[in-house]
């Protein structure tokens, strides 16, 4: 299972009925902040794309911060998930679940940070995104 | 307003091929977070954005 594409948003959420995710002001990637440290709230959306053979396995997905020096700051957090092939799914596809959320994040430094995705441990995809200070 | 302040009802796993989360990397934890207009609410009422942060913007601007 990797991340097939990620993006952070003014505003993002996933229609549980159509799997549409639905986003506002997409692709945020710098943050002017008054000062630092600081936390910030983000709004982020996953694609994850997964082989057939991996439907109905759970996975572990975790979420962490790195900071300019690719140092991990403040706590990882992670959560379930169990893929199932949808009805609409051809067979020979690589099958989709959608994540929308809000994440809590802290920055110590300007520069650029890493929003990074593991899956059972492995490295999935990350989000870069810019900390500037503008007082 | 913060994660604290927002009444969720916990999802003890995700449910179909969707998840809404809410994701503390701060203190660690993450709450996935029921279906329909309970995870809307939750996610809109997270979504205000903190006095400390000035702007937010694409680097293409």
């Amino acid at each position: 299972m990797k991340v097939a594409f990620g993006v952070l948003a003014r505003y993002a959420e996933v229609d549980e009925d159509s799997g549409l995710i639905n986003v506002t002001g997409g692709g945020v990637d710098v943050f002017g902040v008054t000062r630092l440290p600081v936390e910030l709230y983000t709004r982020f959306v996953l694609q994850l794309r997964y082989p057939e053979s991996e439907a109905g396995q759970l996975r572990r997905v975790t979420m962490q911060v790195r900071d300019p020096q690719l140092k991990i700051i403040g706590e990882a957090a992670a959560f379930e998930i169990t893929p199932t092939l949808g009805q609409y799914h051809a067979s020979g596809w690589q099958g989709i679940f959608a994540v929308a959320g809000t994440a809590r994040l802290m920055a110590d430094s300007p520069g650029v940070h890493s929003l990074e995705f593991r899956i059972d441990g492995n490295l999935a995809g990350d989000i870069p995104y810019h900390v500037v200070e503008a007082p | 307003m913060g994660f604290e302040d927002v009444a969720v009802q916990e999802a003890s796993t995700a449910r179909g091929n969707t998840l809404t989360v809410l994701v503390d990397l701060v203190e660690g934890r993450a709450q996935p977070v029921e279906r329909g207009q309970l995870a809307r609410d939750a996610l809109r009422a997270a979504s205000l954005k903190p006095d400390n942060v000035r702007f937010e913007a694409s680097s293409a601007a």
